[in-house]
């Protein structure tokens, strides 16, 4: 009976390798992501719409599209490569990986460039640059002010994300993470959590949107510039494409589009979540 | 306090998003129906080899979560299996098909145990009885053993149906416009969660009764053949 179950034992082990091994190989050929863009004619670009006004869902015309900031500088970098812009939509989680295995071509989702990443990605240079803050509930709003004063508070923040780090970093509060910012502000309505940690940009719409249900605390959060930058990912390997991108932020950073696409982001996000 | 307006604008990608989910359901359900009769054979074989292959096929798609396996079979595939991003209902083929094979894949591992318990259930006499009558094993096992397997089944068997459809949102993790995925943008646009999700809610009901009222009305017309013929 042993010598039986050693031999299932084996076999599971056998194939978990087979699944591994089938995972690990990864090509390193140059520039397959730019080939594939200039050969297909499309730029495939992942992103989690589901953070306004970096990305979300509109309906045109009894139609599906993307929109936000992102999807706008990436429509700007389609049109200057003469080549149709895809969004492909998934958990933030999974961006990454769809990278690595080019199903997507470039990722943009409000992602800073962290070390972490960096290890199994490349960087564009930085398009945006934000702070975080602290959303908390209207009645809360003058209640968290220093390091200190957040013990024993829970507080979440989008797992995976930078403020995910820095709010284990920065504060003493019980951190809880999930998938979603919108779980996470649900929450923190119920009385659930004590704050989010948001990126400002976002929890300023926050406030903006529900001036009677939210606040942003005055606590600081001090994050390093380079956890700051958000910043377009992309495969290693990809000198061609890497070079068109941080061609293209510079041009849209010099003529002052991007702030432009900022404001006309937020408007439109606006416009139709009203 | 809660507002269903934006359904007036957002109403297409519901829809989508639950034609999506109805088709991958649909495919899922087809795949793991025969997954699970062929594991089944395949535990009822003399082979020695085929009984361990299928048993530890069954433990290991029961003993991981469907989102792990969703992730590598996509990841596999998509190494292995060149499939065209064709958009089908907002979302690449390259997406559809294995999700829906991963939930068939997943699905079948259960379904083939639902089976097993449905032949167990059939008392051997008649197994007994079909071979001293002349009939070959495997004849015995298709016209007599397994018709009446598979309608004692089928109560368990619209449980795992209906799973399946629920379990069907994993697939958001790879990039599949089901209804959750659609509802969570919603939510996302709105920065107001709960409302789009009663809608998905409310979707996933409506499907899951449908099918129940479905198999409800099969299982009826089954017994009826056997009613009359007591």
């Amino acid at each position: 009976m042993k010598f039986k179950l050693g031999k299932k034992l084996l076999a599971v082990g056998a194939v978990a390798l087979m699944v591994a091994g089938g995972l690990a190989g990864c090509g390193t050929k140059q520039n397959t992501a730019y080939n594939k863009i200039k050969s297909s004619k499309t730029l495939t670009l992942g992103t989690s719409a589901d953070f306004a006004p970096f990305e979300f869902p509109i309906v045109k015309n009894g139609k599906k599209t993307y929109n936000g900031f992102d999807i706008m500088v990436a429509n700007q970098i389609a049109k200057d490569m003469g080549v149709k812009l895809k969004v492909q939509n998934m958990q933030f989680s999974s961006l990454i990986g769809e990278l690595q295995n080019n199903k997507v071509q470039m990722v943009m989702a409000g992602m800073t460039a962290t070390k972490q990443r960096r290890k199994a990605v490349d960087f564009s240079k930085p398009y945006y640059t934000e702070s975080e803050s602290l959303l908390v509930k209207k009645s809360d709003a003058n209640k968290y002010t220093t390091k200190a004063s957040t013990k024993g508070a829970s507080f979440g923040a989008q797992q995976g994300s930078i403020q995910e780090n820095v709010a284990k970093q920065q504060t003493k509060a019980n951190i809880v993470t999930e998938g979603l910012v919108t779980s996470l502000t649900t929450e923190l309505k119920g009385g659930k959590l004590n704050g989010v940690v948001l990126a400002t940009k976002v929890a300023e719409e926050y406030v903006k949107k529900y001036p009677n249900e939210y606040a942003i605390a005055s606590l600081k959060l001090p994050v390093p510039k380079s956890e700051r930058e958000i910043c377009i990912a992309l495969p290693k390997n990809e000198p061609k494409l890497k070079k068109k991108v941080n061609q293209e932020i510079t041009k849209l950073q010099k003529n002052g589009q991007l702030d432009k696409m900022f404001q006309k982001a937020q408007q439109l996000q606006e416009q139709t979540s009203n | 306090m809660m507002e269903f307006d934006f359904l007036g604008k957002y109403w297409p990608m519901f829809l989508q998003g639950s034609e999506l989910t109805l088709v991958i359901s649909i495919i899922g359900v087809i795949i793991g129906f025969l997954i699970g009769l062929l594991l089944v054979l395949m535990r009822m074989s003399k082979l020695k080899v085929l009984n361990w292959i299928a048993t530890i096929y069954v433990s290991i798609v029961r003993g991981t979560p469907s989102m792990i396996q969703v992730l590598l079979v996509y990841y596999i595939l998509s190494k292995t299996l060149p499939i065209p991003d064709v958009q089908v209902l907002g979302s690449g083929l390259d997406r559809i098909i294995p999700g829906a094979l991963a939930l068939g894949l997943n699905s079948g591992a259960y379904t083939s145990e639902i089976f097993r318990s449905g032949i167990i259930s059939i008392p051997a006499g008649q197994t007994e009885a079909g071979l001293s009558l002349g009939m070959s094993r495997r004849d015995t096992l298709f016209e007599i053993v397994l018709p009446q397997a598979l309608r004692n089944t089928l109560p368990a068997m619209g449980n795992e149906f209906i799973t399946l459809i629920k379990e069907s949102s994993v697939l958001f993790y790879i990039g599949v416009q089901e209804v959750t995925a659609e509802a969570l943008g919603v939510g996302g646009t709105l920065y107001n969660f709960i409302p789009p999700l009663i809608v998905a809610a409310v979707i996933y009901f409506v499907i899951t009764q449908a099918l129940a009222l479905l198999l409800n009305w099969l299982e009826k017309r089954m017994s009826k053949k056997y009613v009359v013929s007591n």
